[in-house]
């Protein structure tokens, strides 16, 4: 597996903690050590995010320009990466 | 992977409740040429597409249609919001009532619920393509139609704003065409290069080579 995979992996990995958070803090909205713990992490992934964006290219299309390049539609799309 | 924004892609705000106007707008939201099956039809056929434009503009177009049945499900909802089985009735939507009270199921205007036989996926990416540029076409005139049975601006507005939509996605849809069959062009005359697999990796830097020019001609200040 190369560096790339692996980092993406690793973000994988921290926004699915993420987004199973959300969907308890759905039914638990009062539960204040989860809420400081979303909070937590959603740091944590966004720096994470950004760190991966900056080095591989774009996740989402808000971040596709960069260098005066349209970087979103490149290859590979997730369908095609194996991960 | 998908993420969910917490607003339309359009404002929708109706004040006058109006059932019979639900019921033929719910078309666009369960129906042969709605939103679902837009949104299905490219979210699915961008798998077997060749060119990385291709793939963007199915991948891109696909996630904004389920913005646009979410709009299309919010007009529902708001024209029959507090509707009671009387109302209801009198819209024509007493079988409506019986099976989904006030709420928001996908069928068409005539009753008929979503069918994935509304859509096709060759696996052909001209096929698909072509495809796609009818299905635009098809949804457009389904806005006029719905725009002609609308008589509150509330609503026509909304309309308007998704017919126009569907004229941007038509002439997006040729544009991805033209780089298909310039592909496919290519592929002919390279036969010997081992090109002759569409979804090849060992072709992408000279198709991205062809593909780019388009883009190349917006001029953002940088030396090409």
């Amino acid at each position: 597996m190369n560096c790339k995979e692996e980092k993406l992996k690793e973000l994988m990995a921290l926004d699915f903690k993420l987004y199973d958070m959300q969907l308890y803090l759905n039914t638990h909205p009062y539960d204040v050590d989860m809420i400081e713990s979303y909070e937590e992490f959603a740091e944590e992934a966004e720096a994470a995010r950004k760190k991966y964006e900056d080095e591989y290219g774009p996740l989402k299309a808000i971040n596709g320009a960069k260098d005066c390049e349209w970087k979103w539609i490149n290859n590979p799309w997730p369908w095609e990466r194996g991960v | 992977m998908w993420g969910y924004d917490k607003k339309l892609q359009y404002p929708i705000n109706i004040k006058n409740r109006n059932p019979q106007m639900a019921k033929f707008i719910i078309s666009q939201y369960g129906g042969p040429d709605g939103e679902l099956a837009a949104s299905l039809r490219y979210l699915s056929q961008r798998f077997s597409m060749p060119t990385e434009i291709a793939k963007a503009t199915l991948n891109d177009i696909g996630t904004e249609e389920l913005g646009h049945l979410e709009m299309v499900g919010t007009l529902v909802s708001q024209l029959t919001k507090g509707a009671s089985a009387e109302e209801m009735k009198k819209a024509g939507l007493g079988d409506y009532y019986t099976d989904h009270g006030v709420s928001v199921y996908p069928q068409s205007a005539a009753g008929n619920p979503f069918t994935a036989s509304y859509i096709g996926v060759k696996g052909d990416p001209l096929t698909d393509l072509y495809e796609d540029l009818a299905a635009e076409q098809k949804a457009r005139s389904t806005y006029e139609y719905l725009i002609d049975l609308s008589d509150d601006p509330d609503v026509t507005n909304v309309l308007k704003f998704l017919r126009e939509r569907e004229i941007v996605h038509f002439q997006r849809f040729g544009e991805a065409l033209r780089t298909v069959q310039e592909k496919l062009a290519q592929k002919k005359f390279y036969m010997n290069n081992g090109m002759n697999n569409l979804n090849s990796n060992t072709n992408v830097h000279f198709c991205n080579l062809n593909e780019r020019i388009i883009e190349n001609n917006n001029d953002c200040g940088c030396d090409r």
